[in-house]
């Protein structure tokens, strides 16, 4: 991937996605809070630790009712 | 007077000096937004020099700092680095704006057995809740419950997709090196000076032939500024009151400010985490001409799920690609440059793209080259005849800190990209007969050529952006026209502006007096305890 690219993913994902909030109903994992979250967040959260971040704008978790109780991710 | 030739890169007897736009604030402390919330990860200062200790001449020393503002007993937990990040120093020795060589550090935080030291109470064994139960005097010591170590990749090339090698610990054997705890106190470390050289290692270098050395450990803070009064609208009289500088005297500007530590926010008042290498000058610069650009980062998984039953080795769970969320090279640039509403881009961004906009529109090269600080300090001072430059765009600003200066510390290849650049081919300067101005006190070895703790980056910058350079500056104690801009465009260009806190009080001329003469250079950090050891 060129400089450039990833210079603009990077812009457009400035800090790591951090989703305080829960899923509505139980189960825990991770693969059950990819779910809660959607699969953005899952492509994200899978991604490479090398590869470029994403753009977090098509991520829909900010959708997920922030009253619920939490996913246990362990 | 003479005009600047353009001169050899070795033996030479030019100068040249650095502009940065920004004038004196803390380097880069809790600068932008979003890292505000991310402590651990904040860098604060970016050192890089020549080794000036006795017989290293030969080495460039590299200084990273992070977590800002540690007051020196923040415990019980204290100050460690974040296991899930990675820390890393860029080194561009071609000129393209692009790191050739990464130094990237990733941490590891272990309790002892797993829960720290345990006592027996009443047939219970319970962890206790501090990190020591006793005296503690070397690496591995009995008394300590929770462990700090690291590990160092050298990376060549991208710093995500370069070839990775592991650097050894020489000393130690293996490719792990231990930490220090922090500096809790007298009673916990009776020397921590002792204890903590024991934690600076020899470390062998992948394809460099000779060995380098790392330190990674709690330091006192080194950069000094007038934090406080600065950022209230400037509540002092920012210029020099004695004649000469330290004189005491008050034989300067009427009601100026003086040089005095007690004008000191950071110096003796609060501690720093400190990565520092020191590598041999052969295998940094390259295929280059020997100038090299420096600059550190710090990068954090993207996605994070936070735990709602957290344990002491996940209190999150992190997943994705490493993120870049802080970046530091010349100091100040994103403290009082880069607007507001663009910091956390700043942060986000790379050299490369210096000339691409950030969020909000405005491109690093756009900050620069009308920084909004002089106009600010004319606002505030105009009525005492304080005027900014109107050279614009900022070519003194824009053609110093972005490209270097040709002849002195410009790389073959210029791409603009804001950077500490370093001539690796300039002479040291001793420590006893540093100039805290560095290059514009006719010191070649000092900012803005490359950066040592000792230089006073906060006046040196904030004289720059009021157009120091528009002015001959003494270039071997001769007074010479940089060819950057005309007098008549700084008005206030020859104003002694200052912050009035010198980086060493023991000699306000010479900031080097202030740290020691050997690799850390920085100095043991303040105690936590006792009361009477710190400020």
């Amino acid at each position: 991937m060129t400089m450039t690219t990833r210079q603009k993913l990077l812009t457009g994902a400035a800090f790591a996605t951090v989703l305080a909030v829960a899923a509505c109903g139980g189960g825990g994992g991770v693969g059950a809070a990819q779910d809660a979250f959607g699969a953005p967040f899952a492509a994200a959260f899978n991604a490479d630790a090398n590869d470029a971040p994403v753009d977090p704008a098509a991520n829909d978790a900010g959708g997920v009712d922030a009253t619920a109780d939490p996913i246990n991710p362990a | 007077m003479k005009r600047l030739p353009q001169i050899a890169m070795l033996g030479m007897v030019a100068t040249s000096v650095v502009a940065l736009s920004a004038p004196a604030f803390a380097s880069s402390h809790r600068e932008a937004p979003g890292i505000t919330e991310s402590p651990k990860v904040d860098a604060t200062d970016f050192y890089m020099f020549r080794s000036y200790e006795p017989a290293r001449d030969q080495f460039i020393t590299f200084i990273a700092n992070y977590q800002p503002l540690q007051a020196p007993y923040g415990g019980p937990n204290y100050f460690t680095m974040d296991p899930d990040a990675v820390y890393e120093i860029h080194v561009d020795s071609d000129g393209d704006a692009i790191e050739d060589i990464t130094f990237q550090f990733n941490f590891d935080n272990n309790l002892a057995n797993d829960t720290g030291i345990a006592l027996d109470v009443d047939g219970q064994s319970t962890p206790i809740p501090l990190r020591a139960v006793g005296p503690i005097a070397a690496a591995n010591d009995p008394n300590q419950g929770e462990f700090e170590s690291y590990s160092i990749n050298h990376i060549t090339g991208d710093r995500r997709s370069g070839i990775i090698a592991s650097v050894s610990n020489v000393s130690g054997g293996g490719t792990t090196f231990d930490k220090p705890i922090d500096n809790i106190g007298n009673k916990t470390i009776a020397d921590y000076e002792a204890y903590a050289n024991g934690f600076i290692h020899t470390m062998g270098i992948p394809g460099c032939p000779v060995d380098g050395r790392v330190f990674v450990g709690q330091r006192e803070e080194g950069f000094a500024v007038n934090l406080g009064e600065v950022f209230d609208l400037v509540n002092l009289v920012p210029v020099e009151g004695d004649d000469p500088r330290g004189a005491g005297n008050g034989a300067g500007f009427p009601g100026g400010i003086t040089q005095s530590r007690d004008n000191d926010d950071l110096i003796g008042e609060f501690n720093v985490t400190t990565i520092a290498i020191e590598v041999p000058v052969s295998c940094v610069t390259g295929s280059g001409n020997g100038v090299i650009g420096g600059w550190t980062s710090a990068s954090l998984p993207q996605a994070n799920i936070l735990d709602p039953s957290p344990t002491y080795e996940d209190p999150s769970v992190y997943g994705g690609a490493f993120t870049q969320v802080s970046r530091l090279s010349n100091p100040l640039i994103n403290e009082v440059v880069i607007g507001l509403d663009a910091k956390d881009s700043f942060n986000a961004s790379e050299p490369l793209s210096d000339l691409t906009p950030l969020s909000g529109g405005l491109s690093v090269a756009d900050f620069a080259s009308r920084p909004t600080l002089p106009e600010i300090l004319e606002v505030l001072f105009g009525g005492a005849g304080v005027q900014a430059p109107n050279n614009f765009p900022r070519g003194d600003l824009v053609a110093t800190f972005a490209t270097g200066f040709a002849g002195v510390n410009q790389q073959d290849t210029v791409t603009p990209s804001e950077m500490v650049r370093l001539n690796t081919g300039i002479d040291v300067t001793p420590q006893a007969t540093q100039s805290t101005f560095g290059v514009v006190g006719d010191d070649l070895a000092g900012f803005p050529n490359g950066r040592r703790p000792g230089d006073d980056v906060v006046d040196i910058a904030l004289r720059v952006v009021m157009g120091r350079l528009c002015h001959p500056i003494p270039v071997g104690g001769v007074d010479t026209d940089l060819g950057l801009c005309a007098p008549g465009d700084a008005p206030s260009g020859l104003i002694e502006f200052t912050d009035g806190a010198p980086v060493s009080d023991a000699d306000v001329n010479n900031g080097a007096v202030q740290f020691q003469n050997a690799f850390p250079y920085l100095n043991t950090p303040i105690p936590g305890s006792p009361r009477s050891a710190r400020p």
